[in-house]
Formats: structure tokens, C-alpha cells, sequence
């Protein structure tokens, strides 16, 4: 028997087949598909093609065998399918079926017409326009659109470059409506498929030869100044073209001349040292000439101007109340001296004579007597006072009472100065500086606290308080006039205009010329959109320093060669000179 | 192997008693491996896919001779079935368990040798679905839609049998002929049993 096992194990393992489902079960319980769509016919137009098909299967268990989640294979003209898709570019019929299990479903037949045959109606979509000849291009492309009602009273809105669309100057096909070669004159534009033809639309072709009566070149608000540093300051400009019958036209052909260099851009546009002319040529016609003075920027040795803030308290602890942190000055002193150093919100756009002022203020180490100071630059004053008055004598006793050498110190009066003001006195001259007071007698004395007074809550502000006020301290103005034109800052590279209030939230400004610009002055007020020194305002400041009576210079160094020293310089104090008052929000 | 052997001698010897009887009433049991036949399976031909089951029934033996013993069986088979089903697109699955009254009737069974006789059995049976259920499953859900079944079924069989005196093991090979679901295409069973009968 044993003999025979092998035999038996073999004839068994011969009985096992490998084989392929032939169909399923389920899904041969289907009895037939019916696939059906609402609509059959299509127009070409380019686009892909998918029509919503219904499916229905028919089952022996119509009510229970719900076949909704069963994917049919699709087929359209006898290929198989992944998704039912009817070419949108070729024109024809196609029949489509599905097979699910192995039933096979009725065919139906989805017929793609060409435009030409479907178009029933078209209309030219756009306005009447006038073009220049000889400008860059006359682009239709973006002004007109074609909308074709076909036969089944369907729309549809094509572009006017589709290829099965003929666009028309009166009987002239307009080969490229991306740049039509059209004459001047008046002329019909008409859209055209097959043998059906759109509405007319008028337009003009002008011949900007003829039609040019002006260029008016401009500088842009952004960069609107008659000074800018050569290889430094890029301008940006504005055209307008006037036609001969006044009015403003938009034309594109043109170019900016700057000497022997032409531009075909009006921005960004270089400025080379000594007297730059600008204009613009286009269609043989030139602009105005916009001159812009090009002066080169200067690098000069650092002066540094030792500072003692004057903090008066009223006991608190150091760091409390009125009582301010030596962090908090030390913090303030770092943001002027990015401010002096040109460095102060580079995210802003600068003024087109923004410089380094080459000032550097320091905390002064040292007091009168020339002892070290216990917290560098700060003097700490306990007063019984609590709020001082920004206008009053009382105020400016105190501050002339405290001061420290002003050969020495640049004095600041930290105080709790009353509303939202901080002030700050020109200098004296020795020399004449057209907005200051010159002394040249023989014994000059001081009778005003020469210095700052700052608000004690002005620390930190987004303003830069204290280095506009610093500006004040170096005989800067404010670059704007209180009530008219009259008033001036005795600069150049800043534009002079009357300060109007509702101004202070942005920085646009119309200057007494009548001219746009943009505002980023330090001496300017606007919430917080300060980035600026000028380099007129650069001249004055150092000027200031060397001439100016009663000033600091550097520690340890001579003074400059313009100063006057003198040795008894406090005098009697006069409540008749006035300090620059500025109301300047804090942030 | 050996315990097997024992075990078989030791059956067969309790079963000794009634060997000299005409007839003989006993009792079988065995499992069940059940496919369907899509009409490609030739004779005895086995696929892989076939699911397990299990039975049990009565044997009616008639010893006309030592050699010659036909015999009938009453028996309740247990059946399971699955149709594992894809394409491109879908993938379809049924498990079906089935609970089948049967008769079996087997005129041809001879037996030869000595102590551990070989023998040949041959006749038809007739399956009578008492009872399923079935599960399906459509592209990863559970799919609820009601089958039409044949519930009755019949063929031939063919078996191959092992005898100890009175005990024997039997290997079967059952081939149906009617469709198990009715549906378009074709579905019969074949069956693979191994059974042993007291």
C-alpha cells in the first residue's frame, strides 16, 4: 500500500489549478445598463468635453441591488476610458457605452459641431476707443471680447485672438490683435465666424505725429526735489501727453534723455554730479526739462557731542515715575545715533538728501567737577514739583538754574512737562547762520538754558523726539511754515510747506510750489515716519559746530577753530527768548 | 501516523461484533473544502480558492459481500464559499455559509486486501440547501442585495477509501451540476471531502 502513497500525492497535487475568476457573481446578477446624457450636442470651442452621463442598471433584484458605488468601464468610440471625455478640438461624433460585469450597455452618440456651423448670433464686446499710431502696439486684446449665441442658444464669450474669430478694421482683417496694424482715422471694427458678422464698434486712430500738443514731465511725488546725491539717489518721474485739444492722452512711446543718455523708463533713474536736465522726446515732440542739482555726498570726521540728561523726581526710586532708568535714556541715546547715522527705518523710503549727519551723541562720564558720574550722562534732581509747564518761566529757571557747562554738556532736562510738548533752543552764533542769533561782543554770556527740555514720557517714541529735538539744538527748523510760505527753514534740499494738522497721519505733502512730495524730514511732523537729515540740513549742523557759542565739543579735544570759549559764560536770564515748542504725539 | 493506525485498529476491532450482519447503521463525520466550478475546472481538478467546512451523518451499509458494500448516507454539511472578484475598475467579494441536507447514494463501493483494506466507492448525491447567509462587499463597502440561489444541487461522486474492518476513512471528490446562484454565467460546486465513517 505504502507504495502506491507517492502515486496518490502526486495525483492529488496534479488535481490543483491556478486559475482567473471569469466573472463575478454580483455583478452578473445585472441584466443590462442604460447609460443616457440630457444633452448630445456640443459646439467646439477648444475645450475638452465632459457630458454628464446617467447610468442605470437593471438588475433581477431591481429594488435591493443598488449598484451606485460600482465603477463601469467607459468607452468612447470602442477605446477604453479612464473618464468619459469628448475632444473639444475636433469636430465629429462620438459614441460612448459603458460595461460593468460583463454586460455591455446601449450607445449613445455625442456630436461636436464646429463654431462655424453652431454660431447663431455674435456681438462685439467693448467700448469705443482711440489708439495712437505709432505708439507700441494697438493691442485689442484686452479691450473686446467676442459673444457667440449658438444654435442652442447657448452663449459663450471668446477671447478676440481665438483662432475660428475674424476680427475686422471696416473690410480689412486684422491679422494680429495682440498689435493690429491699423491706418488713422475712423474705422469699423466688426468679429467675424463663417458667414456671420458681429455689430460694428467705432474707434479712432490718431497719428501721435500730429496730435501732440505737450509732454509734461514731472517728478513723482516719491522723489519730488530739485537737489539729489549723485550715485546715491534714483528719481522717479511722470509724463503726461496733451493732444491738441487739451486733453490728457496716454501714450507709450516715448524716452527720457538725460544728456547723452536716453532711458526708456521713468523710474529709477540716476543723477550724475553738477546740474542734471531731464525731459522727454516722443513722436518728435520734447517736455519740459525737469533740472535736478546732483551734488556728491561727503564723508566728514565723526563729532561727538557728550550729553547729561538733568532727571528731576520727585523721590521715587531710579527706574519709577519721573524718576527715569538710566536704561531707558541709554536706549534713547543708541536710537538718535542710528537716526544721525542715516540708519533710522530703512524700510521707509528716504528722502532723496537723506545723509549721515556725522554727529554722535555720548553719555558724558563726568561731572562739572570732574568726577565720575555714579550712571553716565545722568544727573538726578529731586524736586517738590510735580508737573512743569511747558510755556512757563518758572520751567525755564529750572532748566537755566541746573544746566551744566554747555561747553561741555549738551544739556536735556528730563521733566514732567504739562500737555504733549518737549522744546529745544537754537544755538547762538559766532559767526552769521540766517535763522539764529548772532553774538560778537567781547564778553558773550549765556542767558537762556541753552539744550532740551523732553517730555519724560517722549523715551522710546516711535518719533525719535529727542533727535528732532537734537535738530532744534543744531539750528534746524521745522521744515514747515506755521501759517504761510514766508516762514522757512533756511534749507535748500528741504521743501518748504505750510503745516496743515490732518496731515500728520501720512506723509504726503503739498509743498509751497504747489508740488507733491513726500515728507520723511526728521523736523517734519507725522507719526512716525521719520527716516530723514538732509544734506543742506548736515551743512548747517556742522556749521553750528564750529562757530556756534556755548557749545560742546568732544571730550578732551580742542575746540574747533571757529569757537569762542569763555570761561564765565552764565548770565542774567532772559524770559524773552523763546525755545522751538513742538507738540509731537508720542506714538 | 503509528497513534493513527492504533487508533483505527482499535475502532475496527469494536466494530467487529457486527461485521457478520447484512446491514450495519454507523455514523460519519468529516470536513468539508467546497469551490466553485465556473465551468473551467476539467474532472477532479482542484483551485486554490476553495474555503473549509465541516459534516456529519449517518452511513447505511450493506455488506453483501466482503468485497461488495454499497451503501446510503444521510448527512448535514456546513459550506463555506468565497468568490474573491477583480477587475481594472471594481473588486467584488462574497463569503457565503451554506447548511445543506444531503443523500448520498453509493451502489458502486468495493473493497479489497487484507487487514487494511483499499476500496473504490462511485454513486450520486442530492444536496438540499436548508439555510445561508452570505456577505458582500462592492469596492471596499459592505454591499446589501439578495441572491437567487438554487436550493437544490445533485452530482456524481467519487471516492477513494481506506478500510480497517468496519472503520473507514473515505476521500471524496463531489462535482454538482446546478448553478448555486442563478445568474447569467456558471457556478456549480465541487466538493473535496475527507471522511471518516464508524
Amino acid at each position: 500500500m505504502k507504495k502506491y502513497l507517492p502515486i496518490l500525492l502526486l495525483f492529488l497535487l496534479s488535481c490543483i489549478e491556478e486559475r482567473d475568476i471569469p466573472g463575478s457573481l454580483l455583478l452578473s446578477q445585472i441584466d443590462s445598463i442604460t447609460i443616457s446624457s440630457e444633452k448630445s450636442d456640443y459646439v467646439l470651442d477648444g475645450v475638452d468635453i465632459i457630458p454628464g452621463i446617467n447610468l442605470e442598471y437593471v438588475a433581477k433584484d431591481m429594488e435591493s441591488l443598488n449598484l451606485e458605488r460600482l465603477i463601469p468601464q467607459y468607452y468612447v468610440n470602442n477605446s477604453e476610458v479612464d473618464q468619459v471625455l469628448i475632444p473639444g478640438d475636433i469636430a465629429g461624433n462620438y459614441e460612448v457605452f459603458a460595461m460593468a460585469g460583463n454586460k455591455e450597455s446601449n450607445r449613445i452618440t455625442f456630436s461636436v459641431i464646429p463654431l462655424a456651423e453652431a454660431t447663431e448670433s455674435i456681438e462685439l464686446l467693448g467700448d469705443k476707443e482711440t489708439f495712437y499710431k505709432g505708439d507700441e502696439v494697438i493691442d485689442l486684446t484686452p479691450l473686446y471680447d467676442v459673444l457667440v449665441t449658438d444654435i442652442f442658444d447657448e452663449e459663450h464669450t471668446l477671447e478676440v485672438t481665438d483662432h475660428r474669430i475674424s476680427i475686422y478694421s471696416d473690410e480689412t482683417l486684422i491679422d494680429d490683435p495682440f498689435n493690429a496694424d491699423i491706418e488713422p482715422g475712423t474705422h469699423f471694427l466688426t468679429a467675424r465666424i463663417g458667414n456671420k458678422v458681429s455689430n460694428q464698434i467705432e474707434i479712432f486712430v490718431n497719428d501721435p505725429f500730429s496730435i501732440i500738443q505737450s509732454i509734461e514731465l514731472s517728478l513723482d511725488t516719491l522723489t519730488n526735489n530739485v537737489f539729489a546725491l549723485a550715485g546715491q539717489s534714483l528719481l522717479d518721474f511722470n509724463v503726461k501727453f496733451i493732444d491738441r485739444d487739451d486733453n490728457e492722452i496716454t501714450l507709450n512711446n516715448y524716452q527720457l534723455v538725460a544728456g547723452d543718455i536716453t532711458y526708456e523708463s521713468t523710474v529709477d533713474i540716476p543723477v550724475e554730479i553738477g546740474t542734471n536736465n531731464f525731459f522727454i522726446e516722443s513722436y518728435g515732440v520734447r517736455s519740459n526739462a525737469v533740472i535736478v542739482d546732483g551734488r556728491e555726498d561727503l564723508e566728514l570726521p565723526v563729532r561727538e557731542i557728550p550729553v547729561v540728561f538733568h532727571v528731576y523726581h520727585n523721590g521715587e526710586d531710579t527706574g519709577s515715575g519721573n524718576n527715569i532708568a538710566l536704561s531707558t535714556m541709554e536706549d534713547e541715546i543708541d536710537r538718535v545715533n542710528v537716526a544721525l547715522a542715516n540708519q533710522y527705518r530703512a524700510d521707509l523710503r528716504k528722502g532723496q538728501n537723506a545723509v549721515n549727519t556725522y554727529f554722535k551723541i555720548a553719555m558724558a562720564t563726568t561731572d562739572e567737577s570732574g568726577s565720575t558720574l555714579a550712571e553716565a550722562g545722568v544727573n538726578r534732581i529731586e524736586v517738590s514739583k510735580e508737573i512743569f509747564s511747558y510755556k512757563s518761566e518758572e520751567t525755564r529757571q529750572v532748566m537755566f538754574d541746573n544746566m551744566w557747562d554747555p561747553y561741555r554738556y549738551m544739556n536735556v532736562h528730563v521733566l514732567n512737562l504739562d500737555d504733549n510738548f518737549s522744546f529745544a533752543y537754537y544755538p547762538v552764533m559766532s559767526e552769521d547762520l540766517p535763522g539764529t542769533s548772532t553774538d560778537t561782543s567781547d564778553d558773550p554770556s549765556l542767558n537762556f538754558p541753552y539744550g532740551i527740555a523732553l517730555k519724560n514720557n517722549h523715551f522710546g517714541s516711535f518719533n525719535q523726539v529727542l533727535a528732532h529735538e537734537i535738530g532744534h539744538y543744531l539750528s534746524l527748523a521745522h521744515t514747515f511754515g506755521v501759517n504761510d510760505c514766508s516762514e522757512n527753514d533756511f534749507v535748500e534740499d528741504t521743501q518748504n510747506y505750510v503745516n496743515i494738522e490732518s496731515n500728520l497721519l501720512q506723509n504726503q505733502r503739498i509743498s509751497c510750489d504747489e508740488s507733491v512730495f513726500l515728507s520723511t524730514n526728521f523736523m517734519d511732523y507725522n507719526q512716525g515716519n521719520y527716516n530723514t537729515f538732509t544734506f543742506d540740513q548736515r551743512e548747517r549742523m556742522h556749521f553750528v559746530y564750529e562757530y556756534a557759542l556755548f557749545f560742546p565739543g568732544v571730550l578732551g579735544s580742542p575746540a574747533p577753530t571757529g569757537r569762542v570759549e569763555i570761561t564765565h559764560w552764565k548770565g542774567e536770564l532772559d524770559h524773552s527768548i523763546e525755545p522751538v515748542r513742538c507738540k509731537l504725539s508720542v506714538h | 501516523m503509528k497513534n493513527l493506525v492504533i487508533i483505527l485498529l482499535t475502532l475496527g476491532a469494536f466494530s467487529d461484533a457486527k461485521s457478520q450482519e447484512l446491514f450495519r447503521f454507523g455514523f460519519l463525520i468529516g470536513v468539508d473544502n467546497s469551490y466553485f466550478n465556473y465551468g473551467d475546472l476539467g474532472f477532479a481538478q482542484i483551485p486554490p480558492d476553495g474555503s473549509y467546512g465541516g459534516k456529519f451523518g449517518f452511513n447505511y451499509i450493506f455488506n453483501i459481500t466482503d468485497h461488495i458494500v454499497p451503501r446510503a448516507a444521510t448527512t448535514y454539511t456546513y459550506q463555506t464559499l468565497s468568490q474573491q472578484y477583480s477587475d481594472d475598475l471594481n473588486e467584488v467579494s462574497i463569503d457565503f455559509q451554506n447548511h445543506y441536507g444531503s443523500l448520498e447514494l453509493i451502489p458502486i463501493a468495493v473493497k479489497f486486501g487484507g487487514l487494511i483494506k483499499g476500496g473504490l466507492s462511485a454513486g450520486a448525491y442530492f444536496n438540499y440547501l436548508l439555510y445561508n447567509t452570505y456577505t458582500m462587499d462592492l469596492n471596499g463597502s459592505a454591499y446589501s442585495g439578495e441572491l437567487e440561489f438554487n436550493r437544490s444541487d445533485n452530482g456524481l461522486l467519487f471516492g477513494i477509501d481506506l478500510y480497517i474492518k468496519d472503520v473507514f476513512l473515505e476521500l471524496r471528490f463531489m462535482t454538482g451540476k446546478k448553478q448555486f446562484v442563478i445568474s447569467g454565467s456558471e457556478n456549480t460546486i465541487n466538493q473535496v471531502q475527507f471522511i471518516l465513517n464508524l
